[in-house]
């Protein structure tokens, strides 16, 4: 049955994207799985497991397993260990080491440096993920695998949590699996927050744990993400679904969502060994965290992402003028802080059903509340077109432009302080015109006029 | 029931009349047919036009720069025929013009109605246009309006045409129902005898022609006036009614300059930065120098793009108060524009948008934000695609374009950065049909991207 789990699958159209720095391309190949063990070899390794110690239980399975192993494709495997070079007493925190470095066919030599293996030192387990970090060839494609087994928590004064996490943040490998052999609650709590975390209660655990692993780590997996309508059906598609590594927010997928030829979202394949943050790229984008995935099956997830039209235009026929296109429509989601999106005049653009906030860049600015986006509905709104108003200026000078909101006199703009003519687009309205010339000492100099802006008309005013 | 005898002034501004340098008072005097009853021992409308003689005599010859002007209503035709336009400017403004009204109201027999607003709203007319006097009028009435006119209407058709209207009454023994009916005209002074009569009329004209003058000092962030060429509008503070606009300004010795403002009522002063300043309930002590000094410390915000741009749409920056929603001012690229010191969050209408937080602007030096020059990049699809433009940054994807149908050559202007772009055949029916394009925007540098 395990022969059959094993064949490599993951020839997936989408790069992964880990730490890859290449431009304008798609890497289409089959990435290689490298699988680093690391194995404890500490004093407490001797004491015994069943009817012999831990560490003959773990050479023996670690040897089983390694032979399952051996030929298949686009595997690699090494071999470091820790706390087999000083004895404990020495407090060796530099007790690590690669005993057998990532290679093809190098599964005998690895049983055999397994074999030779004698514990006698301490468990400095964040100091060899450190060093492990450079067993690893430098290679953008492909799956880096760690597998600690250890039957102690961390001797030294490091937080392995904390440097398993900053490691899978370098990408140097996916999420870690940890089997404790045997582990009380002090290793469990020590250690389980590096990664997925097995604890063997007896050599068969022992063997269990390290046959899920492997089934987790090499076998492709699929989801299916429903983008769920107002109505909860799997109707929304199109949009980019991102797929982060959500304990180390690498970018692991894109994917544009797709409902194939029977109208269902079409699955997705993804790396098994991670779990993961996925954002629909709608507006706004919509979140589904923490999603784990189990091996060798099409994971379902539902997501809400109802969705509908929102369409902006100008009153009337207006003439297609540089003024008229230039205005953009700031869009935020009601009650709500911070900008979902920026839209043009004249375009249609898809929401996440609900009520928004437009403000119009006119001056004055033009603000809607409470928009309503609903399912598949497209939503007009027209605002009036702007008048413009050519401001004459004889010579140069200081005003600006007084709106009157209500009953108040609120300044909109400042005019430039240089002479000539200076054209302003302006909302149907009432209006004052301030200005004095540069050269003036007198405030009573300042002249004002009183300007009326009628949807699509022009004005003049001249100082 | 004793009629009584009633003195108003109007103090008529405009933005343009406030700085005085000839201060114009116009006398408009009740002639109606109850003036002729005797007030004390004399006549009301001889008692008021000798007052009136003496008293502006006096002022023409201690102050060049007054003129009076007479205008008289209900003179000309008898009650009986209710002639609700008897009204006539009889000694338009000129200097010295004691000896003319003096002549004038020797012709003068009262008679008739009392068309107080009607004469109010023709007397507008009696000013001479020039932008730089400083007007009032001063009614002299002993009863009510009789002819149906509302003052108060009037009043509010004065203020439509900016035009402040803060009236003294001065009369006798005023009844509750007088009272009522002048209400909306303000102040009024009470004359209980002939002499009180002369020293109210003195009193009241005095501080129509007092010079009470403004000086609005925009400090800086050292407590210094330096700032200055900005707008700056006096409301009335009750009616919040604009009265002036103005744009602040320094004279040629580089301090604020001096203006001069009707001393009675109260103001609001609105500085118009971004965001405003305002000082309200300003009250002005008549016949002095009065400063009125806002902080207004302002910094530049020079917006820059680095380098030649060939769009003719400039990129535009919202500026928000720090940790607001209210959007501030609008302002484009390469411009610079001044904003009260202070802390703003901008949000740069790039694509992608740019966002800096808490950018601290204050008096010197100015702050400069600079943003590089876009890029293009140019997409080549060869087929019809669904497509999302995604911008890469710190580990995460942001979306900064959707091409719902993408089918021709298509061209942005982007930021400079790392993009990638997701596509998929329009009819694609499986997600592995997902095409991924990862590519790198510099300035200025156009990328092609084939899809």
């Amino acid at each position: 049955m395990r022969n059959c789990f094993f064949i490599l699958i993951f020839s997936i159209a989408v790069v992964t994207l880990g730490r890859s720095k290449s431009s304008a391309q798609t890497i289409p190949s089959v990435p290689i799985t490298r699988i680093l063990f690391l194995v404890d070899a500490s004093s407490s390794m001797m004491v015994s497991w069943g009817n012999e110690p831990r560490m003959n239980v773990a050479k023996r399975i670690l040897g089983e397993i390694i032979d399952t192993l051996k030929r298949k494709p686009n595997i690699e495997l090494g071999l470091r260990v820790y706390g087999s070079q000083s004895v404990s007493s020495l407090n060796d925190c530099n007790d690590t080491k690669l005993l057998v470095p990532f290679g093809t066919d190098n599964a005998g030599i690895i049983k055999e440096s397994l074999k030779k293996l004698e514990p006698m030192g301490i468990t400095p387990i964040s100091m060899s993920m450190e060093k492990a970090a450079y067993d690893y060839p430098k290679d953008n494609n492909s799956r880096n695998i760690l597998i600690l087994i250890t039957d102690g928590a961390e001797s030294c004064d490091v937080d392995p949590c904390a440097v398993s996490l900053a490691l899978q943040k370098n990408g140097v490998f996916l999420r870690p699996f940890i089997i404790g052999l045997n582990a009380d609650n002090t290793i469990i709590s020590n250690l389980q927050c590096m990664g997925a975390f097995y604890n063997a209660q007896d050599p068969q655990g022992f063997k269990n744990a390290m046959q899920q692993i492997l089934n987790a780590a090499l076998n492709p997996t699929y989801i299916q993400v429903n983008l769920l309508d107002i109505n909860n059906n799997a109707s929304e598609t199109d949009a980019v679904m991102t797929f982060y590594d959500n304990r180390s927010g690498a970018i692991r997928y894109n994917y544009t969502h797709t409902l194939n030829y029977k109208g269902i979202s079409d699955t997705v394949n993804l790396d098994p060994v991670s779990a993961y943050n996925l954002v629909v790229q709608t507006t706004p984008p919509v979140e589904l965290k923490d999603i784990e995935l189990a091996p060798k099956s099409i994971n379902k997830v539902d997501v809400p992402a109802p969705q509908g039209y929102l369409f902006i235009k100008l009153q009337g026929t207006t003439i297609n003028n540089n003024i008229n296109n230039k205005i953009k429509c700031l869009i935020k989601q009601s009650e709500k802080y911070g900008t979902v999106h920026v839209q043009e005049i004249n375009s249609k653009q898809k929401f996440i059903c609900g009520k928004y906030d437009l403000e119009f860049l006119t001056l004055p600015r033009t603000k809607l509340h409470n928009i309503d986006i609903a399912q598949s509905k497209t939503t007009t709104i027209e605002i009036p077109t702007p008048g413009v108003l050519t401001i004459q200026k004889s010579v140069p000078g200081y005003g600006g432009i007084l709106w009157l909101n209500g009953t108040n006199w609120q300044k909109i703009y400042t005019l430039g302080e240089f002479g000539g003519v200076e054209t302003v687009a302006l909302q149907p309205g009432t209006y004052k015109i301030i200005f004095r010339t540069k050269m003036s000492k007198k405030t009573t100099d300042s002249k004002e006029q009183l300007i009326n802006i009628t949807e699509g008309g022009t004005a003049s005013a001249k100082f | 029931m004793l009629k009584k005898l009633i003195l108003f002034v109007f103090l008529i501004l405009s933005a343009e009349k406030n700085f005085a340098q000839i201060s114009r008072v116009l006398i408009v005097l009740d002639g109606s047919g109850s003036m002729k009853q005797k007030f004390q021992q004399q006549v009301k409308f001889e008692l008021a036009g000798n007052i009136l003689v003496s008293f502006i005599d006096s002022m023409e010859r201690t102050n060049p720069k007054v003129e009076f002007a007479l205008r008289v209503l209900g003179h000309q035709y008898p009650k009986a025929q209710n002639n609700c336009k008897d009204t006539k400017l009889e000694v338009p403004f000129a200097k010295k013009n004691s000896e003319n009204i003096k002549q004038a109201l020797k012709r003068i027999t009262p008679q008739g109605q009392t068309p107080i607003t009607y004469s109010l709203e023709q007397s507008l007319n009696d000013f001479p246009k020039d932008t730089t006097a400083f007007n009032s009028i001063i009614l002299i009435t002993d009863g009510i309006e009789t002819c149906n006119g509302n003052p108060c209407d009037l009043a509010e058709s004065f203020q439509q045409k900016r035009i402040a209207l803060k009236p003294f009454i001065v009369g006798l023994g005023i009844t509750d129902s007088l009272k009522k009916f002048f209400n909306c005209l303000g102040t009024y002074y009470d004359v209980a005898d002939e002499n009180e009569f002369g020293g109210v009329l003195n009193a009241v004209v005095k501080q129509a022609l007092n010079r009470t003058t403004v000086q609005v000092n925009l400090l800086d962030a050292y407590g210094m006036p330096t700032e200055t060429n900005v707008e700056m509008s006096f409301l009335d503070h009750y009616s919040q009614k604009t009265l002036f606009n103005f744009i602040h300004t320094l004279d040629a010795n580089g301090i604020p300059d001096t203006l001069r403002l009707d001393p009675k009522g109260r103001y609001d002063l609105i500085i118009h930065t971004f965001p405003s300043a305002r000082k309200n309930n300003i009250e002005l002590l008549p016949g002095k120098h009065n400063m009125i000094a806002l902080d207004i410390p302002q910094g530049k915000l020079d917006l820059k793009i680095d380098g030649q741009t060939n769009s003719y749409t400039p990129v535009q920056c919202i500026v928000r108060k720090v940790g607001t929603e209210e959007i501030l001012y609008v302002q484009d690229f390469n411009s610079t524009r001044k904003y009260l010191a202070g802390d703003y969050d901008l949000e740069i209408l790039t694509v992608p948008r740019i966002y800096k937080y808490g950018v601290r602007l204050q008096q010197s030096p100015e702050t400069e934000i600079h943003i590089p020059v876009p890029g293009t990049v140019t997409l080549q699809p060869m087929q019809l695609v669904v497509a999302t433009l995604l911008f890469k940054e710190n580990n995460t994807l942001t979306k900064v374009y959707d091409f719902n149908a993408l089918k021709s050559n298509t061209s942005l202007q982007i930021q400079p950065g790392e993009y990638i772009l997701i596509s998929r055949p329009d009819k694609g029916k499986r997600a592995n049909l997902t095409q991924q394009k990862i590519f790198t925007v510099s300035s200025n540098k156009t990328t092609q991207v084939k899809l």
